[in-house]
């Protein structure tokens, strides 16, 4: 990265804001679709189509008391939400979102950092988002929510190895790690759900697992643990755990965009619009299964993981590498 | 849970995404009423602006919630309210215990009340919940439309 | 210059947070020290030009390892063990000379080593950092090393299964 420190500190600027601004709006939309998708309207009384309701439910938030629970641990909990946003937002910095563009003779590279193992670190980022559920359902020195914690990691770590699995596919077919040569890759063949549609289904169902998403939220089950491992959590840590949440799922939404859509590529518009159009798919994905499917119960959703999913994902791995050596040997 | 059926759960959200909803958009659009809706109660007059109510007392016989108090008077001539003996000088109904059953419109033998279609009937003050007989005489000013057989909401 | 000071942050932080796991006396302070220290030495790595093994180390073992230490801590609960005298008091002497001759065997093995890092001016030896380098060196050099280490990972696998099933099996049989 040779460009002056100038541009980078506007591109990181730029990059955060529009992520903060497009998790506002993506609360609404969600909210919004899920009211569509049973049969009513969703907010509609903040500003015209409800676009003013993020920032009603920001002031709301904002005003509460900022309160840390008597037999909580004061550091780790507050700790607990800034390791979910930091984890979540610093992901960004992998994704390209288009070609380089030159502009004045410098040229600006779109993607935050271009690492030869830039996969590697997504996985290791959202690995480290699991301790912001453990941290934070422990730190709250509550019963319910050091359970949902406790279950929340698991489930974290057991779909971790999925996704990773389902990933590798890509990887022998790409011959590389960095996410841009993945995305050139996909620029000179196809887009890699045509030659990994197995690969696919199985990292979409590990996406929706490893950002705590229906069917897969037992941990912060409303119902079932009063809110899991964000009980105590009020105002705005609260709105951080939520942040981290959806910046989380838009994350994961571009990998798999990145990795299986073609990223950025496609014809006529420019790259960074086809990227969030197919973000944007992915999350409609997301909203339309929490909309449809039941919650799997604890048990039933470590099963799911270790036996059907992990399988699956070994499965195709080996085909995949098979396919690889005899047909594609260099 | 089968694949099939999480597919078939899958159409089932869909077809409910693309098609209208069915929320009704309340304060604009008021949820229509059938004909016979029991709602804010109404005292009747005749034609030649007597009132019906002979102040008989049979409403807060029936009355299962105890809510309805009527203070008879007798008619003079020079003085006359009513089209019988005597008239109901006091007549206020708690709309805070009605449970808008309709007993005391069957009970009542002159068809003096009867109960309306308006169902707006919140206020901020209980003591405001207590409507006189001057607040029930007159009609509620905006009566929510009526509904047709068959209508979808 | 940058490296430099990449370097003191990380150095600083493995050893200050390493210190700090053997000296909380809260497990779960001890434990996010270790989190910390275990990304230092992923830092480290960084510095070495090895991404690859700088990521697996965040992933496996700050992502995973840990957070099954978390597990057994919170099962356990945070209140440190009561404990009475140290029942090796006594030997606290032999501590000290064995660190001191470790301390000093240290210095006498990185001061003489032919290490290429070593020297005033390091050099790259060659690939060995990228995916491409290890996955070469799995599969070609070290074969035998890396199947066994799977072997001796599945044994451990089956053991725990069987442990967990006869612990059932127990539970279910009352």
């Amino acid at each position: 990265m040779n460009e002056p420190l100038v541009i980078i500190t506007i591109e990181a600027l730029i990059t955060v804001l529009v992520v903060l601004n497009a998790f506002a709006f993506a609360t609404l939309w969600e909210r919004k679709l899920l009211g569509r998708f049973q049969a009513r309207y969703g907010p509609n009384r903040a500003g015209p189509v409800g676009y003013m309701q993020p920032l009603a439910d920001l002031l709301k938030l904002v005003f509460k008391e900022d309160f840390v629970p008597e037999g909580a641990n004061r550091v780790l909990f507050q700790i607990a939400p800034l390791i979910s946003v930091i984890t979540a937002v610093t992901a960004i910095a992998m994704i390209p979102f288009g070609d380089p563009i030159h502009v004045d003779g410098y040229t600006i590279q779109l993607v935050g950092a271009n690492v030869s193992v830039g996969l590697l670190v997504l996985f290791a980022l959202s690995g480290l988002a699991t301790y912001a559920l453990i941290l934070g359902g422990w730190a709250s020195g509550n019963k319910y929510s050091l359970l949902g914690a406790a279950r929340s990691a698991a489930q974290l770590v057991s779909y971790e190895v999925a996704m990773g699995l389902s990933v590798v596919g890509v990887l022998m077919i790409s011959r590389s790690m960095s996410l841009v040569d993945i995305v050139h890759g996909q620029e000179s063949s196809t887009w890699y759900i045509l030659l990994q549609p197995v690969g696919f289904i199985v990292f979409l169902v590990a996406a929706v697992a490893e950002t705590n998403r229906p069917p897969f939220d037992l941990p912060e089950a409303e119902s079932e643990l009063v809110a899991g491992y964000h009980t105590e959590y009020a105002g705005m840590k609260f709105a951080m755990f939520q942040m981290g949440e959806y910046v989380s799922m838009m994350v994961i939404s571009a990998l798999g965009a990145t990795l299986f859509l073609g990223g950025y590529l496609g014809p006529w518009l420019p790259g960074f619009v086809w990227l969030v159009i197919k973000i944007v798919v992915l999350l409609f994905l997301f909203i339309w299964m929490r909309a449809t499917l039941p919650r799997l119960r604890y048990d039933q959703l470590m099963r799911f993981g270790w036996k059907l999913l992990l399988p699956i994902a070994t499965a195709n791995l080996v085909i995949t590498a098979i396919v690889v050596a005899v047909f594609f040997q260099t | 849970m089968s694949v099939q059926d999480q597919i078939k759960g899958f159409g089932i959200t869909f077809r409910t995404m693309v098609s209208r909803p069915l929320t009704l958009g309340y304060p604009e659009v008021k949820t229509p009423v059938f004909p016979r809706f029991r709602g804010r109660h109404q005292l009747w007059r005749y034609d030649d602006g007597l009132e019906k109510c002979v102040g008989c007392s049979l409403c807060v016989a029936a009355c299962p919630a105890d809510c309805i108090r009527v203070v008879a008077e007798e008619n003079t001539p020079e003085h006359r309210v009513s089209a019988g003996e005597r008239y109901a000088r006091i007549y206020e109904i708690n709309m805070s215990r009605c449970i808008f059953c309709g007993y005391c419109e069957l009970a009542c033998p002159f068809d003096a009340i009867t109960l309306e279609h308006s169902y707006e009937l919140s206020e901020r003050e209980r003591d405001l919940m207590v409507y006189t007989k001057d607040m029930l005489l007159t009609p509620a000013p905006k009566q929510p439309p009526l509904r047709t057989v068959g209508q979808r909401v | 210059m940058g490296e430099r000071i990449f370097f003191a942050i990380a150095a600083f932080g493995v050893i200050a947070s390493a210190v700090g796991v053997i000296t909380l006396r809260n497990p779960f302070r001890a434990a996010v020290a270790l989190i910390v220290s275990l990304l230092s030495v992923a830092l480290i790595f960084l510095l070495e030009r090895a991404p690859f093994v700088a990521m697996i180390q965040v992933i496996v073992y700050a992502g995973a390892v840990v957070v099954l230490f978390l597990f057994v801590i919170a099962y356990l609960g945070d209140k440190p063990p009561a404990v009475g005298p140290d029942p090796l008091a006594r030997y606290q002497v032999l501590a000290w000379l064995v660190i001191i001759g470790l301390g000093i065997e240290g210095f006498l093995a990185l001061g003489n080593s032919r290490l290429p890092g070593i020297r005033a001016n390091p050099f790259q030896v060659s690939d060995i950092g990228s995916p491409r380098a290890i996955g070469r060196a799995f599969l070609d050099s070290f074969v035998a090393e890396f199947e066994g280490t799977s072997l001796v990972l599945l044994v451990a696998a089956i053991g725990a299964v069987l442990l967990a099933r006869r612990a059932v099996l127990g539970e279910r049989g009352r």
